[in-house]
């Protein structure tokens, strides 16, 4: 049995040493295994933090695996892209118990080593098994850039072809590797249903310094390859209902708005679809010709750009944030509400539907700028 | 024997400062008309605070392999001694030096990658800025064009002033001036690019092994 609260008390002590933790945790790893230095990113800053969130996460439920297991097994699947093996967990779990040791100090007694050992196993085991499940499934794909049209200063439309099948829910997102940024991934949503070839559509804004957007935006060519991982996220997706939707979308957060509009203009059911987009200017609004293409003759789709910064336009074009625009053409009561944009957007987005008394049980959300590595 | 400061009994704390969480700090914006810090006061100074953070670790850590090293260099001489008490040191563990010196090279490259986003992310904000404001000037400068387009119209009109006819003048005006703006600054971009490339040419050939 183990002593969960055992371990918890070793945890609380071991993390009060913060950044240094994970610093010999990998330091020790990659000097007694350094073939597993390959599958890390040159700065390992973001992926310190990151190990030492999971960890804490686990150690801080271990008396209750179950709570944890459906986030360790996305871990052991995700793993995959990164091309973690079986073999490579026990190298991990030593490298654990060495850091634990050596910052728990005359606290650490053969007892607490066992349970440790045996958290890793049980924690392990549980990723390594959903890693086989999903063996049917490809871990990455090779993608094609078949596309690449610079839209605006900032943002790049990239059509990808996947070698093989690649299914996603319109909503979902992947992560994406460019080999200009080895072992660095970042997640996006598909703009498009895949076409007969497979291929789809992916809006990338520059991140300014940002790593991998900026290797999309400007350095990537017609021809170029890309590894694509797994089709993850059910938070944009409307499977599971038949409401009207109302989408909310601010900058490259159009993405999966779009797919879901595209979605819809294909079931050709009875949904309504209305998509306030918005950006502060309207030269920034990259995919109007697309859009209007969309949902042209379709009376139950309607597009609204909306701008909050732009004077030049004269009024043609509505004014405010895209989610003030919206309440005034509401009221919205029955819709599905999606919202999917910057940080800041969804947490303005928010504050004013919930102060409008939108319930937010009806709200979907999902937020850009996920990053992902190996923690 | 990193114990000793912080007991068992430690007070739970807040998850203690890293320099990524430093480094990836953002404060919200005061709303314009109020009065707020300078941008590059407090990105200059969290990234001082990161540096130190990442120093401070590392200087933790070499001072916990120097208490390792006096503690096994005492076990080995208790075992020496056969001191029935006497235990020996952690032995598989790998060697604490050599991890300190690989973490001290990682919090270094860390902190080059830190620095060169930054610098990066300054020269795309100050880039930004400045083709804002070149769009801005030509909005005005097309402003004041269609303004004098129009009394133009209106003095020489004369009976056959109609407002149809004073809006397409302005509209015209306005395109005309707003799009000869950026033409002059694609101008300029060019030349710009044109002597850059020159100096490259320059360097490139003042470099190679062949050049007298």
């Amino acid at each position: 049995m183990l002593d969960a609260a055992g371990l918890k008390k070793s945890w609380d002590l071991i993390s009060q040493y913060g950044d240094q933790v994970p610093l010999f945790f990998y330091s020790t790893l990659f000097l007694g295994h350094p073939y597993t230095r390959a599958m890390f990113p040159v700065s390992m800053a973001a992926q310190r933090d990151r190990l030492v969130g999971a960890l804490g996460r686990v150690v801080s439920q271990v008396d209750d695996l179950d709570a944890v297991r459906p986030m360790l097994q996305r871990l052991g699947r995700d793993h995959r892209k990164f091309a973690v093996v079986r073999d490579h967990y026990p190298a991990v779990g030593d490298a654990l118990l060495a850091t634990l040791e050596h910052f728990c100090g005359s606290q650490w007694t053969e007892e607490l080593a066992q349970d440790w050992r045996a958290a890793y196993g049980m924690v392990s085991q549980v990723m390594i098994e959903a890693a086989d499940a999903a063996a049917d499934t490809p871990a990455w794909w090779e993608a094609t850039v078949v596309a690449h049209e610079r839209r605006t200063t900032d943002v790049a439309v990239l059509i990808v072809r996947p070698e093989g099948k690649l299914s996603y829910q319109p909503g979902q997102s992947v992560a994406l590797e460019s080999p200009l940024r080895p072992r660095v991934w970042r997640y996006f949503s598909p703009a498009s249903l895949p076409d007969d070839s497979g291929c789809f559509d992916l809006h990338v804004r520059l991140i300014d310094g940002g790593a991998v957007s900026t290797a999309l935006v400007q350095a990537t060519q017609v021809g170029d390859s890309l590894r694509l991982g797994a089709p993850v996220g059910r938070r944009l997706t409307i499977e599971g209902h038949h409401h009207d939707l109302l989408l909310i979308a601010g900058g490259t957060g159009l993405a999966p708005m779009k797919a879901l509009l595209a979605q819809v203009a294909a079931e050709g059911g009875n949904r309504r679809v209305h998509l306030f987009w918005g950006a502060r200017y309207y030269r920034e609004l990259y995919d109007m010709p697309s859009l209007h293409k969309l949902v042209h003759g379709n009376e139950r789709l309607q597009v609204v750009p909306c701008v909050s910064d732009d004077t030049a336009m004269g009024g043609t074009v509505e004014t405010g944030a895209a989610v003030d625009v919206a309440l005034r053409h509401g009221p919205w009561t029955d819709r599905e509400i999606y919202v999917c944009g910057s940080p800041t957007m969804v947490d303005g987005t928010l504050t004013t539907l919930e102060e409008s008394g939108t319930p937010l049980s009806r709200l979907h959300i999902d937020e850009l700028g996920h990053e992902e590595t190996l923690p | 024997m990193t114990a000793i400061s912080n007991g068992p009994n430690a007070k739970p704390t807040l998850p203690r400062l890293t320099p990524e969480r430093v480094r990836k700090m953002q404060f919200t914006r005061t709303q314009i008309g109020r009065r707020g810090l300078a941008e590059d006061e407090v990105n200059l100074f969290l990234e001082r605070v990161a540096e130190d953070i990442a120093a401070r670790d590392a200087e933790d850590a070499s001072m916990r392999a120097m208490v390792l090293h006096y503690q096994n260099t005492l076990a080995d001489w208790r075992a020496e001694h056969r001191d029935p008490q006497g235990r020996t040191g952690p032995g598989a563990m790998p060697n604490v030096e050599a991890v300190n010196i690989l973490s001290r090279a990682q919090q270094e490259a860390d902190s080059y990658v830190a620095q060169t986003q930054a610098y990066c992310r300054r020269l795309a904000v100050d880039a930004r800025d400045h083709a804002q404001q070149i769009l801005t000037e030509a909005q005005a400068q097309a402003e004041e064009a269609a303004n004098l387009a129009v009394q133009g119209y209106r003095a020489r009109s004369g009976e056959a002033y109609t407002p149809e006819f004073e809006e397409l003048e302005r509209r015209l005006a306005w395109a005309r001036t707003f799009l000869s703006s950026l033409e002059s600054v694609e101008a300029q971009l060019r030349t710009a690019r044109e002597a850059l490339s020159y100096e490259f040419d320059r360097l490139g050939s003042a470099g190679s092994p062949n050049r007298r």
